[in-house]
Formats: C-alpha cells, sequence, structure tokens
C-alpha cells in the first residue's frame, strides 16, 4: 500500500543533461537510507533508463515534455516511479535504442510494472528491496 | 530584500526542476544535489560551487520547519552564469524566519550574503515564495 504523497517527488524536463540530475538525486536518497554502493548503482541503473527512454520516445516528433519521478521508502524497499506524458509505449522501427532498457530495469529491480496512466503517457514503478542496515548485497543476489 | 511582489501565475514551466521532499533525512542531501547540480550546469567556478552549497546547507536545515504541510517544495533553474532558486510556498512570514534563522553571529544573515538577490513573492492566501539568485559577474564568465 503506497502512502498519500511520496517522499520525494521530482518533475524536469525530459532532456539528456537532466538524467545526470535524476542520478544525483538518487546519490542524494542513497546517502540518507545509507544504502550499500551495489543497490545504488542498481537503483541508478535501472531509473537511468526509465528516464532515457522518457527523454528517446515519450516525445519522439514533438517539443520535449516532462518526467516524473517519485520515490517512496517503505520498511526495506524503495520504490521509484517514472512518468512521462508523451504518446505512450508504441512498437518503434526508427528506435535508436537496442531495446534492452525494460529487460535491465526488470532484472535490477525487484519487481517492475509499466503501466499506461488514464491522462496518456507511460509510467514505469519499479521496486527494489532493501538490504538489512550496515549488510551489503551479495553479487547476483 | 525587496518588497513582495504579486505570486507567479501557475503554469508548467518547462525549463524548471521542481521537487518536493518530506521533512526528514532526504532533505539536505537532495536538495543540496540538485542545486549543486545547477550550479555546475550554470558553469560557475569553485568559490560561487561552494556559495550554492552553503545556500542550500541553510535552506535545507531551515525550510522544512516553515511550510505548511513538512513537504519542502523548490525548484531550480539555470543558465550560464545564472542559478535561480525557488522555495515555497512557505507559511506567511516564513521567507523572513528562514532568513532570521540563517544568521551566524559575527557574519550576519548567510543567505542575503549569499545571494546576489533576495525576493519574497507572495500569493493571495498569503504563501510566500522565497526567490533567490546567484550570478557569476559578467568579468568572470569565460
Amino acid at each position: 500500500m503506497m502512502t498519500a504523497y511520496p517522499d520525494l517527488e521530482l518533475t524536469l524536463p525530459a532532456r539528456p543533461e537532466n538524467v545526470g540530475v535524476v542520478r544525483q538525486v538518487l546519490g542524494g536518497v542513497a546517502e540518507a537510507l545509507a544504502l550499500d554502493p551495489e543497490t545504488l548503482d542498481d537503483v541508478r541503473l535501472a531509473v537511468s533508463e526509465a528516464c532515457a527512454n522518457a527523454v528517446i520516445h515519450a516525445y519522439a516528433g514533438v517539443p520535449a515534455g516532462l518526467m516524473d519521478i517519485d520515490v517512496r521508502t517503505e520498511a526495506r524497499e524503495l520504490q521509484v516511479c517514472v512518468r512521462d506524458h508523451g504518446g505512450g509505449m508504441a512498437p518503434r522501427t526508427d528506435s535508436p535504442g537496442l531495446g534492452v532498457g525494460l529487460p535491465l530495469m526488470a532484472s535490477l529491480a525487484g519487481s517492475m510494472e509499466v503501466l499506461t496512466p488514464h491522462g496518456g503517457g507511460t509510467e514505469i514503478r519499479m521496486r527494489f528491496p532493501l538490504p538489512e542496515p550496515g549488510r551489503r548485497r551479495d553479487h547476483g543476489e | 530584500m525587496s518588497e513582495p511582489q504579486p505570486a507567479e501565475p501557475p503554469g508548467i514551466r518547462l525549463e524548471r526542476t521542481r521537487l518536493t521532499v518530506t521533512a526528514g533525512p532526504l532533505v539536505a542531501p537532495v536538495l543540496t544535489r540538485v542545486i549543486l547540480a545547477h550550479a555546475s550546469r550554470a558553469q560557475f567556478p569553485v568559490d560561487l560551487l561552494n556559495d550554492a552549497q552553503l545556500l542550500a546547507e541553510a535552506l535545507a536545515s531551515r525550510a522544512p520547519a516553515l511550510t505548511k504541510d513538512e513537504r519542502v517544495p523548490m525548484s531550480v533553474q539555470s543558465e550560464a552564469g545564472i542559478l535561480e532558486i525557488r522555495v515555497g510556498p512557505l507559511q506567511t512570514g516564513g521567507s523572513r524566519s528562514l532568513l532570521d534563522a540563517a544568521a551566524i553571529p559575527g557574519t550576519g544573515r548567510v543567505v542575503e550574503r549569499l545571494a546576489d538577490e533576495v525576493h519574497v513573492r507572495t500569493g493571495a492566501s498569503g504563501a510566500e515564495t522565497l526567490v533567490l539568485v546567484l550570478r557569476l559577474p559578467a568579468g568572470r564568465r569565460g
């Protein structure tokens, strides 16, 4: 059950340079939660992929719109939602990507959902299980 | 400090990074990193980056107690040589309280000393937005 408000809401233009801002923010979240480096790497990579999708695909052919990133912490789980307000997910024959983004996100997150919000766009929800404080994750976990 | 100005009309400002952080451990590290990311994008030299960091730390430590619902709303915008930070809506009088609280004996009001411009925008409801601008002097721009 998600709380009414996320712990952190971030809205910024879906532009390449802002993926770096999101990565910085995740570094701040990791500092606050004392996340181990391996978990932070996974979260950063998965969320960067989701943001890159918003940058590359959401507003293809139209001026870049916004992307929203919500972060919630619950018990030993980090929930991150990346949402755009673009044209929604659709096959692209001219896609500049390799098509590995979604499988990569799915493999890095504990669970992932791809949703189409009522008002359009795409929403990717990821949940990352967090190790107990002071414990680092084993590789391959 | 300038006189209170009318609140900016609502609407999507595409160029801004907007964030809202629940009061607690996320506020300082997140606010600081967003402000420093934009300060870096504004091509600030190290002394102004340091000023931006001090400003971020002052805001992070004072703003949570002055918002309406213990959530800190902030937006940041940058361009070459300019960084603008908006904090709010704050409670009525919150901007003044924040500026007063961030004072160090012998040094004075830190936020006003670090920022090149300080404005308070007041909305119809009395809620305030504190607007801070840091500028790289024209003579130091590359």
